[in-house]
């Protein structure tokens, strides 16, 4: 049975946190995160010079009667962020089985996350594929989007398998994807996919929960048993240095692979409090390029 | 209980320390714990075997080992003693010398009795005698020897039913049923038989018997001869009997009918020629006698050289009626000679042959009775024949056992 606290310390700890985007935006919604388009509107950034094909109704006439030369006034643009949150509710979440431990810190990432994000004006969904479906909250910038996301966790458990990549569909070029998982099962799609999304546009982040258990096992002989497959493995002294160091190598490659592919990796313990790893994921995040 | 192939039970018990020594060694499997990232512990051997100070699993090992046991038990072919009380065995005397009647203190021992048989010169079972319907007065002479045969050879069919065996002879003992091959066969039986000594056959001969013929009448000369005690149990007539002659035989008389010429009376007409002789038991009258009829259907008493009937009997009543197809106009002193004379006091005597049954002498009943002690059953029957095999009860068990093993095993996991 798993226990849900009350999101409201960890909304409270979270209070006037923003979640900047890493790059600009090529949307053209209004919003508050650094849009590459240049055009009308009114917040003035620099003048640059005129080049053959610019569109003339950008030229500064005032300045061109008053100095002869042909400037054009170069103003920035805002937009928004769409912030889709893909949880992976697969029954490897529900681990340990006395506590949940990480199906539980993945909903107080996602919760934390949404309301960052919804305080930054932007819209929030939730995607979380199921053995029966993929559950889907549209991204809604409503004051009660926060509370469905609350509602439709606490409504999950954990269970089966199913397909992260089938959640990954229907992502426009400059929305957010937060992918909170263990990632141990089909990493290998789950990467390309989000490859393909971040070529396009998409800012990706890959949050990687990991019980205290898994990296450290039980100093006791159990016959450990995989719970998404009928794989059975017997866990005793002789193997636990071995599988210690086999998982926290497949971990660092798994970190290099996503980072590599331009998405935001971050390992995350079941077990620590998730206001801090919020405000680390958010901290820092800035726009990286500007494309004139 | 025995096991006629005990090296069976012997294998067995060693086959269940190998299964015991089995579970002490046996491979522990380890507690399941669900675990995400099994996948990252290397594949070994999971457990090693060790031995253990107590068997793995204590009930699957008990039922393994009871498995075992039943089935080696079964193939030894175990064997249940019978149960320990006494089987009775009673001889019943349906003879012509006992009473038809038993008292009604015989009825619990019949209950109680395992095997009952009756027996006259021959023993069949007591069923069978019952519903025969045999009359007292059709009935043969008893024979002791022949039941007290059959016991022996009985006997032994009954040691299954206990452990020991009491036999009992309900009769009148009467002289005639005891030959010289009694008391050797009664040596045959290793224990005491329960003598059950019942009254014998109280005659019923009405009054008015005898013959009344004229002396003149060759028949009347000869019955003169025999004398008139001799023939108090018989109504011999000449003539076709009447309503009142009936009436006597059959309230226990012997109704001789004994025409003048047998041709006048209402028999079957056969081939009239002349035979040489007539026999009856032990007696033979050579004459020549003219046959003309072949007496009414009834047991046969009388017969002439070639074996056909001369003179028959059937019962009426209490009584009989005999029907002599032998002629009596003989000549010269055919009627007179002491042959002729001995049968004609066979044919008139009282039915059913003796009227009185003499008990025999007491000395040789006590050594009838013998020395005192029931029968051990293992005495007359085989030991081994004598038990009940029980390995398909052991087998079943053994089955039941098996079939639930897997149940176990598989909840155990």
């Amino acid at each position: 049975m798993t226990s849900f606290p009350s999101y409201g310390p960890l909304l409270d700890a979270l209070a006037g946190v923003t979640w900047p985007a890493r790059r600009s935006s090529g949307t053209g919604a209004a919003g508050s995160h650094p849009s590459r388009l240049r055009g009308l509107t009114a917040e003035f950034t620099e003048y640059r010079p005129y080049r053959q094909g610019d569109d003339a109704r950008r030229l500064d006439w005032k300045l061109l009667a008053r100095t002869d030369r042909a400037f054009l006034r170069v103003t920035d643009d805002h937009a928004i962020r769409p912030t889709l949150l893909l949880l992976d509710a697969s029954a490897s979440l529900a681990f340990p089985e006395l506590t949940n431990a990480k199906w539980v810190q993945a909903c107080r990432l996602a919760v934390g996350l949404a309301a960052v994000a919804r305080s930054d004006g932007d819209p929030v969904g939730l995607i979380i594929p199921g053995p029966d479906g993929v559950l889907r909250l549209a991204p809604r910038a409503h004051r009660l989007a926060i509370a469905e996301i609350a509602r439709a966790l606490n409504d999950t458990s954990p269970a089966g398998s199913a397909s992260l990549v089938a959640g990954m569909e229907g992502l426009r070029p400059g929305s957010r994807l937060v992918i909170i998982s263990d990632f141990l099962a089909e990493e290998e799609a789950l990467l390309a996919r989000a490859r393909q999304l971040i070529v396009t546009g998409v800012e990706v982040f890959a949050l990687h929960v990991v019980a205290e258990e898994e990296r450290v096992p039980p100093d006791v002989t159990r016959l450990a048993v995989d719970p998404e497959s009928p794989l059975r493995r017997t866990l005793h002294d002789e193997v636990r240095d071995h599988y210690m160091t086999t998982y926290a190598t497949w971990r660092s490659a798994l970190a290099d692979s996503w980072r590599r592919a331009g998405a935001e990796y971050s390992e995350v313990r079941a077990e620590e409090d998730a206001a801090p790893v919020i405000r680390r994921l958010v901290r820092g995040t800035t726009v990286t390029e500007k494309s004139w | 209980m025995t096991f006629a192939a005990p090296l069976w039970l012997g294998g067995a018990a060693a086959l269940s320390l190998l299964v015991v020594a089995l579970h002490l060694l046996a491979r522990r499997r380890p507690r399941p714990m669900v675990y995400p990232t099994a996948r990252f512990i290397p594949e070994r051997a999971a457990s090693a075997p060790a031995a253990a100070r107590r068997p793995s699993d204590l009930l699957l090992l008990l039922l393994r080992v009871a498995i075992i046991l039943l089935i080696g038990a079964a193939f030894a072919r175990p064997l249940r003693s019978p149960p320990r009380r006494t089987a009775h065995l009673v001889l019943v005397d349906r003879s012509r010398a006992a009473s038809r009647m038993l008292d009604d203190s015989f009825g619990a021992l019949l209950r109680q009795a395992s095997l009952v048989i009756a027996f006259d010169s021959t023993p069949r079972p007591w069923r069978e005698a019952a519903d025969g319907g045999d009359s007292i007065r059709s009935s043969p002479r008893g024979s002791l020897s022949a039941a007290l045969l059959a016991a022996v050879r009985r006997a032994p069919a009954l040691a299954a039913e206990g452990d020991s065996l009491a036999l009992h002879v309900v009769s009148p003992f009467a002289v005639e049923e005891w030959d010289e091959a009694t008391l050797a066969i009664r040596g045959l039986w290793p224990g005491q038989i329960v003598l059950h000594v019942t009254a014998p056959v109280a005659p019923t001969i009405p009054p008015g018997g005898g013959s009344g013929l004229r002396r003149d009448d060759p028949l009347g000369a000869t019955l003169g001869l025999i004398g008139q005690e001799a023939q108090a149990g018989a109504l011999v007539v000449r003539s076709r009997p009447v309503a009142a002659d009936s009436t006597w035989g059959a309230a226990g008389g012997a109704l001789v009918y004994w025409p003048h010429e047998p041709a006048e009376a209402p028999w079957t007409a056969v081939h009239r020629d002349t035979v040489g002789g007539i026999f009856s038991g032990g007696h033979v009258v050579v004459a020549p006698f003219t046959r003309a009829v072949r007496p009414p259907e009834g047991v046969v008493i009388a017969r002439w050289p070639d074996g056909t009937a001369a003179a028959t009997e059937r019962p009426l009543g209490a009584g009989c009626e005999r029907n002599l197809a032998i002629p009596t106009d003989m000549s010269g002193d055919v009627m007179l000679r002491p042959g002729m004379l001995a049968l004609a006091r066979a044919l008139t005597a009282p039915c059913g042959g003796r009227r009185e049954f003499p008990r025999v002498a007491g000395v040789l009943l006590d050594s009838l009775r013998g020395p005192s002690g029931l029968v051990a059953a293992d005495q007359l029957a085989r030991p081994v024949s004598g038990k009940v095999p029980a390995n398909g009860w052991y087998l079943a068990a053994a089955l039941l056992l098996l079939a639930g093993e897997p149940l176990v095993r598989r909840g155990r996991r």
